[in-house]
């Protein structure tokens, strides 16, 4: 039972890549479509996801398998998840963090012609260059943990 | 058969929160899909193990890490393959894609997860999430503006 969490990532997470090839799912790209020409098809894979979740959220919530919505009850202001940056951090350090983050992702997300979800499928249907940017994330996980994180806690704490 | 992105996100975000309620997809909280998040668990998992480092990584995948980025990517090989989608090709430069990869992932956990986890993270209440979301919207229009309409 300790390992469900493989289990259910892995088994989920072939339905969805399934799922998301035949969608072209692309959270970025349905911004850009929404900016550039108007397009509102892959935007509505964002709402969609945003309203499955909720949903989900709510039944789960309802039968007592999660806490309804810490974040929206108590403070708003968990640590960011996972981060080594969370642990301290106050409404500013998140904010800037968020806004700086979010801007970047943005930004090269669109030089690379779509979110990381997005570069997965296109590696899996055999584009090179989504093929090196998945590389790319590998290394620079790495190196976010190594260089860039304690860095960003050294100015931000 | 063609999946309509609404669809695929309706089950994709509701599988999100199945797999944080009943496969115990946590700490932290709304982590039921992430790609950059998942990547970074994967891969320190395995530098840690391989070269005894200390790199950080979710609470969930301190034993063994969470496999939704190697799940994604097979289903979507098998997608690709079942509909003869799978052609070797290139966008642009691959030199300019991993560089952009380092960039997009250290911006992405920078904020705490890629934009699907934005998105799932909004829908549990977090406010600075959405706030993330929004500065998305505006990174994607200022490179639409300075790239893609001076490369169209």
């Amino acid at each position: 039972m300790e390992y469900l969490h493989v289990i259910g990532t892995f088994v989920f997470g072939i339905i969805l890549g399934y799922l998301f090839q035949r969608a072209r799912m692309c959270f970025v790209g349905g911004m850009r479509d929404l900016y550039l020409i108007r397009d509102t098809w892959l935007i509505k894979g964002l709402f969609g996801f945003f309203a499955g979740a909720l949903i989900g959220y709510i039944i789960f919530s309802a039968t007592g398998l999660i806490s309804a919505f810490p974040w929206f009850v108590d403070k708003g202001l968990a640590p960011i998840p996972g981060d080594p940056l969370g642990a301290s951090g106050t409404l500013m350090g998140h904010l800037i963090v968020a806004i700086v983050g979010g801007f970047g992702v943005g930004f090269f997300s669109v030089i690379q012609g779509g979110c990381p979800l997005r570069n997965y499928v296109m590696a899996a249907e055999g584009n090179k260059t989504a093929i090196a940017y998945v590389f790319g994330l590998a290394v620079g996980a790495v190196i976010f943990h190594k260089f860039v994180a304690p860095l960003v806690k050294a100015i931000l704490i | 058969m063609r999946i309509s992105p609404l669809t695929a996100g309706l089950i994709g975000g509701f599988t999100a929160a199945m797999l944080q309620a009943l496969f115990k997809v946590f700490p932290p909280p709304a982590y039921g899909i992430c790609i950059a998040c998942h990547t970074r668990d994967l891969v320190n998992w395995i530098v840690n193990h391989l070269f005894g480092t200390s790199l950080g990584l979710a609470p969930v995948s301190k034993v063994f890490p969470v496999l939704t980025v190697v799940g994604i990517f097979i289903g979507a090989l098998i997608g690709a393959f079942a509909h003869k989608e799978f052609k070797l090709k290139q966008t642009h430069n691959p030199v300019i894609g991993f560089i952009l990869g380092i960039l997009v992932i250290n911006f992405a956990l920078l904020m705490g997860g890629c934009p699907v986890r934005e998105t799932l993270r909004t829908a549990y209440g977090d406010i600075v999430a959405l706030i993330s979301l929004i500065a998305m919207f505006a990174g994607v229009v200022v490179a639409s503006e300075v790239y893609l309409k001076r490369n169209l």
